[in-house]
């Protein structure tokens, strides 16, 4: 019986096989289906403004000043099909020492961090919180978090 | 046995194929701002009835005074020839953020002209409404520096209220 399915199996991995190849190759060539736009910051920018520490205000972080921004984000398909779900991820791509920043309360650190898993197409609002120690010296704060949106397998 | 081997070989092929199809893509947020340097300053004690210590708006009650009679709460009162004094000390304390400073200016003066006969010293110097006295030029931030405070009125002072403020200026270095 089993001498009669290696035939079969052999017949069936040589069809398949190139199939799979290619719609593998065709993945592979895919260029970045999806597209992320922030929506309520103005030119991908946050300011946060002026920050200075309230010294009658009782913190969660001692010796720290907090200052808090919402944002949106969107993330498309480019061939519009916007269906499913994505995982947005997020990491440190410029570090300003000085500061450190949350995202719906995750640390954002060199490494990426899963954020949320959102809808395609549609914005989802988060919320960004800065915070400077009192140690930190004044002046310019400039600092940068890269995005990344994948798909959820099986979302569409 | 051997139909069971062929049949996870096809599966694994398939399951190769189904993690290729993730999509990604990428994006940068920037975030901008300024951090601005402050201080602050508080009143941590002083002699009398008080309240609001801790805060910049502290308030020293020290009741009815008299030459002859008791000292009021928190005060020393030593009788002069011709005049009197209640003696006590006031802690205040600066706190710095985001300065680089290491060290403050301190400036007190009075909010009001002192009654006639009445005499508002700190740390040995007198106080007026019309120029601020120097405490210090040395504060040693988020430590409470402890200023003597006297009180001295003469005998020929009219027996009245002698309520005013002390205004504390600190300045970073």
């Amino acid at each position: 019986m089993a001498r009669q399915l290696i035939p079969a199996f052999l017949v069936a991995v040589l069809v398949t096989a190139p199939a799979v190849a290619a719609r593998r190759r065709a993945v592979v060539a895919r260029p970045d289906p999806l597209t992320i736009t922030f929506v309520a910051a103005a030119g991908d920018t946050v300011d946060a403004g002026t920050i200075a520490h309230d010294f009658s205000k009782r913190v969660a972080r001692a010796g720290t000043t907090t200052v808090t921004r919402t944002f949106a984000v969107r993330v498309d398909r480019r061939d519009g099909s916007n269906a499913g779900l994505v995982s947005l991820r997020a990491s440190l791509e410029t570090e300003d020492p000085r500061c450190m920043l949350r995202v719906d309360g995750v640390d954002i650190r060199i490494t990426p961090a899963t954020i949320a898993i959102v809808p395609v197409g549609t914005a989802t609002t988060h919320r960004l919180e800065i915070t400077v120690p009192v140690s930190a010296e004044e002046g310019a704060l400039l600092t940068s978090i890269r995005w990344e949106a994948a798909s959820e397998e099986n979302s569409r | 046995m051997k139909r069971i081997v062929l049949t996870f070989a096809a599966l694994a092929v398939l399951t190769i194929a189904g993690t290729a199809s993730a999509a990604d893509s990428s994006a940068t947020l920037t975030v901008t701002g300024n951090v601005e340097s402050s201080i602050s300053i508080t009143v941590e004690s002083a002699g009398g009835t008080t309240s609001g210590t801790g805060t910049a708006a502290a308030t020293s009650d020290l009741g009815n005074i008299s030459k002859f009679g008791s000292a009021p709460t928190g005060f020393t009162l030593a009788r002069g020839a011709s005049d009197w004094t209640v003696s006590s000390t006031i802690g205040v304390q600066v706190v710095k953020a985001n300065l680089t400073s290491t060290d403050y200016s301190l400036v007190a003066q009075l909010g009001s002209a002192p009654a006639s006969g009445i005499t508002w010293k700190l740390n040995g110097s007198n106080l007026s409404d019309s120029a601020p006295t120097t405490l210090t030029s040395t504060g040693t931030y988020a430590s409470t520096g402890s200023y003597s405070w006297d009180i001295v009125v003469a005998d020929s002072a009219a027996a009245a209220a002698i309520d005013n403020s002390i205004n504390f200026t600190a300045s970073s270095n």
